[in-house]
């Protein structure tokens, strides 16, 4: 079947389509939103996408998105160097850095271990997480990948690894969600919760 | 869409969308099922860490064309001992591994099911050093490939077997001898494996003899699947 649309619109459409989260119907819409947008605006648009795409590189110690070589975070020298949080992706570091609790740095493996998958170490950022232990003074290693099968595989593999170097290998805890009713968790959530319970200080 | 209703072992899951995820997994009755799960992602989700990898559940879905729909999910058991072990979960992930290479979709392999069940259960249980080899030999078996054993494939004797070769369809003698070198303590733990001893064989020690088994069984088995296992050994490997 032939597209109803032009060329240029269905290339549109197609590109559209291709990005995380957007389906056939969204794509549409928006291709024809941006036909319908200001000559100024779509420059404006354009321009932020070849801006992005120029400017935005993988800072070379943590491997988050930065604009130069050392991300704001790595450059940062209030920030506690023996403490590091390793996550799957810079979206974790943005969620993490939210919660305004964490004062160390980061690593961002770029992915998690998926044997079954056929993603191994070697495809991850982690050979170079362990470049940086001796040099930074690293004493403590967070897992914060998330609590799930390939997290936690890929937090016992940096914690096996971590051992024989006398480095502290933690993994965030599981719990309820704050707010939340206890009746609504799943068996296997409360369950961790209830195993990760702590004394309550008064 | 019609609903069904099935107990199965989850095999593996992948990211679909932007909170759904795809299932895969090895059921009683209608054999392996690919399933989206919608929402499972989110912190919000009731069924998230009911369908992790390793466990075992009961559930409902939407039967669709080419993929089905989760509907709801009650938890068998979610193999606890076997996530916070490294050699447990390495185990656990080569089984469904092999499991997930070896079989075709909607295709009841009920026998296989229920293997794969019981050996996660029994290494949730307890731990045995011996399990990923005799479930693979066991699964060789059921696909009718595992080596014969008795006596010598070539001429029959029945001393001195001392070799495996998959090509000539299982042992052979010390004059006979082609394929790979097989100790007479490993060749007893076969047969045993084999022959209705499986569940002595799987309260054996870490030995030699075991190590042996456990690498004559992967190679089969990588052999016969003609890919490699990425699972085993998985946190042997270092960087
Ligand atoms: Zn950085
Ligand atoms: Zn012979």
């Amino acid at each position: 079947m032939a597209s109803p649309y032009t060329p240029p619109i269905q290339a549109l459409i197609d590109e559209f389509g291709k990005l995380p989260g957007i389906g056939p119907r969204s794509a549409q819409r928006i291709a024809m939103h941006i036909v319908k947008m200001p000559r100024e605006d779509i420059n404006r648009l354009a321009h932020a996408l070849t801006d992005a795409k120029d400017r935005v590189r993988y800072c070379d110690m943590c491997f988050n998105l930065s604009e130069s070589e050392k991300c704001s975070i790595c450059s940062d020298d209030r920030r506690d160097s023996s403490i590091l949080c390793a996550v799957e992706d810079s979206r974790d570091v943005v969620a993490i850095e939210r919660t305004g609790e964490f004062r160390g740095r980061y690593h961002v493996l770029q992915g998690v271990l998926d044997p079954l998958q056929g993603i191994g170490p070697e495809q991850l950022k982690i050979k170079e997480m362990f470049r940086r232990l001796a040099p930074e003074g690293i004493t403590e290693v967070i897992v914060c990948t998330n609590p799930n099968t390939e997290g936690e595989v890929t937090a016992l593999y940096i914690a096996r690894l971590l051992e024989p170097l006398g480095v502290k290998a933690t993994r965030i805890a599981s719990g309820l969600p704050v707010g939340g009713d206890l009746e609504y968790a799943d068996e296997i959530t409360l369950g961790r919760a209830l195993g990760n319970r702590r004394t309550i200080e008064i | 869409m019609s609903l069904y209703r099935e107990k199965a072992v989850v095999l593996r899951s992948y990211k679909f969308g932007e909170s759904d995820r795809i299932v895969v997994m090895l059921s009683e009755n209608s054999g392996k099922i690919r399933a989206v799960a919608k929402g499972i992602r989110k912190t919000t989700s009731r069924i998230g860490a009911r369908l992790e990898t390793l466990s075992h559940v009961d559930v409902q879905l939407y039967r669709g064309r080419d993929l089905d729909t989760v509907r709801q999910v009650d938890l068998i058991d979610t193999h606890t001992a076997l996530r916070i072990n490294l050699k447990r979960l390495e185990q656990g992930l080569s089984m469904v591994e092999a499991v997930d290479k070896l079989t075709p979709d909607r295709e009841p392999v009920p026998h296989v099911y229920t293997m794969l069940s019981r050996a996660l259960r029994s290494l949730n249980d307890a731990a045995s050093p011996l399990i990923v080899g005799a479930f693979y030999w066991k699964l060789l078996s059921s696909e009718g490939v595992a080596p014969a054993l008795d006596d010598c494939v070539r001429c029959g004797s029945s001393t001195e077997l001392c070799a495996l070769n998959m090509q000539e369809g299982g042992i052979l003698c010390r004059s006979c001898r082609s394929g790979t070198a097989v100790s007479d303590a490993a060749l007893n733990i076969l047969r045993q494996v084999s022959s209705g001893g499986l569940a002595t064989a799987l309260t054996l020690d870490e030995s030699p003899a075991v190590r042996e088994v456990n690498q004559l069984a992967m190679a089969l088995m990588e052999a016969h699947l003609e890919r490699k296992l990425r699972s085993v050994g998985l946190f042997d490997r270092h960087l």
